[in-house]
């Protein structure tokens, strides 16, 4: 290789510019669409002819030239690890989505979610990973958090547009998704919270965050006579009070265990307090209105 | 030795001015047929140049799939249009002399920039190989590699739904 850097790069730059004219020049799509060809090759010189003579990696410029072109499919069965359950929660998620605004056919979409099972039984190798005892910021803490939020915004698409349908089944399978990615948001706070704080006020922290979504979620369903967030909420709760009567109490150290029962302890009278006030003004008003009737 | 190298660079320059001339002549050109027929040329002209700097397999890549593949859409598309494939109806619009102006003040301000940076060379030109490609693009690339392959997902859903009848 005789040539120096710089002709190629003029020569890549000339070649970028005269597609750049016929970009602008050309009068409809296909015309327009070769010249960009064109510019895309010019950008796929350089990268080769930094990977060739430049200090740099040659696989990094080459990789980034396959990139440009090749746009390739991936086969599963070559990756591995965290990458493996990425791709499969994306592609899953992105199936199911395509696949709705297409068919427009709920009872069809429904039987898609259980492809979400793959990346969900993958994932466990992320949950109990070792990584976690050293920080939150990596490749498990991104699986899981993905994970989650595709789980949320898969299910709460389709509970949208099933509403506007209309038709009320009683567990179904956006139910199910949001349910689970739930599950797994919760799972995420504790992992991290454990991973990046000591022991016992992870713990806390934890527990008083759960509490106060559970409240949330009950008295939500107290408005809106939702089976599902009352479960939800009642489940949180539940896991709480377990959690504590069966470890916290015997492990904690005697300043922790005060003041995790008493956040909790004044979080539940509160919600006793406001549910047993919304049910009385509920009856006051049923009553007024037998009165009036 | 030296006059192989000598050789070698003059084809290699020889090469880039070709491929400089068939990219005027695509972009330029009345008939859209022929601008096709040019841009085939361009890439092939592309992938030889990638042999001369040794990427073999993205030459062999750039044959298969721009050659191959995007070229036979392209003379599809123009085929099968009545509109496109006529020859009497320009195919440039008014903005030819600004767009010259920009490009060659563009061109002017690049190459300077070119010739005024100081680029660092490797001692020796580096090569690579296809196994390597392939490790680093199931190892350091994974996740833009698995966004790639969403993105020709989306694409093959996409025509389907484009081309699915209306009913």
């Amino acid at each position: 290789m005789t040539v120096p850097i710089q002709h190629i790069l003029i020569f890549s730059t000339l070649l970028f510019l005269t597609g750049l004219y016929g970009a602008i020049t050309r009068r409809n799509m296909v015309g327009i669409l070769m010249s960009i060809e064109i510019m895309l090759n010019a950008v796929n010189i350089n990268f080769i002819a930094f990977s060739r003579l430049l200090d740099v990696s040659p696989e990094v410029a080459q990789v980034f030239v396959i990139f440009i072109i090749v746009l390739a499919a991936a086969t599963a069965a070559e990756l591995g690890g965290a990458a493996l359950t990425f791709a499969y929660t994306i592609e899953s998620s992105a199936i199911i989505i395509v696949s709705f605004l297409l068919t427009r056919d709920l009872s069809i979409v429904q039987r898609f979610g259980w492809l979400f099972l793959g990346p969900i039984i993958l994932s466990a190798e992320s949950i109990v990973s070792r990584s976690w005892e050293n920080g939150f910021l990596h490749n498990d803490f991104f699986v899981l958090l993905v994970l989650a939020l595709v789980l949320m915004i898969t299910g709460a698409f389709l509970f949208l547009d099933k509403k506007e349908g209309g038709s009320e089944d009683e567990v179904n399978m956006p139910t199910i998704l949001v349910v689970v990615g739930a599950t797994y948001l919760a799972l995420l706070v504790w992992l991290t919270l454990h991973s990046v704080l000591i022991q016992d006020v992870a713990t806390m922290v934890s527990l008083t965050i759960y509490t106060i979504v559970g409240l949330v979620l009950f008295i939500r369903s107290g408005v809106t006579n939702s089976v599902t967030l009352r479960f939800g909420g009642i489940a949180l709760l539940g896991f709480v009070v377990f959690r504590l009567l069966i470890v916290e109490v015997w492990q904690m150290e005697l300043t922790g265990r005060i003041i995790t029962f008493f956040v909790i302890g004044l979080l539940l009278i509160s919600t006793a307090f406001m549910g047993r006030k919304k049910k009385l003004e509920h009856l006051v008003e049923d009553q007024n209105s037998e009165h009036l009737s | 030795m030296d006059s192989f190298q000598l050789l070698g660079s003059v084809v290699l320059y020889g090469f880039m001015v070709g491929i400089l001339a068939t990219a005027v002549v695509t972009v330029t050109v009345r008939n859209l047929f022929h601008a096709a027929i040019f841009l085939a040329f361009t890439l092939l002209g592309v992938a030889i140049i990638y042999f001369f700097m040794h990427a073999e397999f993205i030459a062999a890549i750039q044959i298969l799939l721009y050659v191959g593949a995007i070229m036979i859409l392209v003379i599809f598309a123009i085929m099968l249009t009545a509109k496109l494939s006529d020859p009497n109806i320009s195919q440039s619009n008014r903005q030819k002399v600004p767009t010259l102006v920009l490009t060659i003040g563009t061109a002017i301000l690049f190459i300077t920039a070119i010739l005024r940076t100081p680029w660092q060379l490797a001692s020796q030109p580096q090569t690579t190989d296809a196994v390597k490609l392939g490790q680093a693009l199931m190892g350091e690339f994974v996740f833009p590699f698995e966004v790639i392959s969403l993105v020709l997902l989306v694409a093959l859903i996409g025509a389907i739904a484009v081309a699915r009848s209306d009913e």
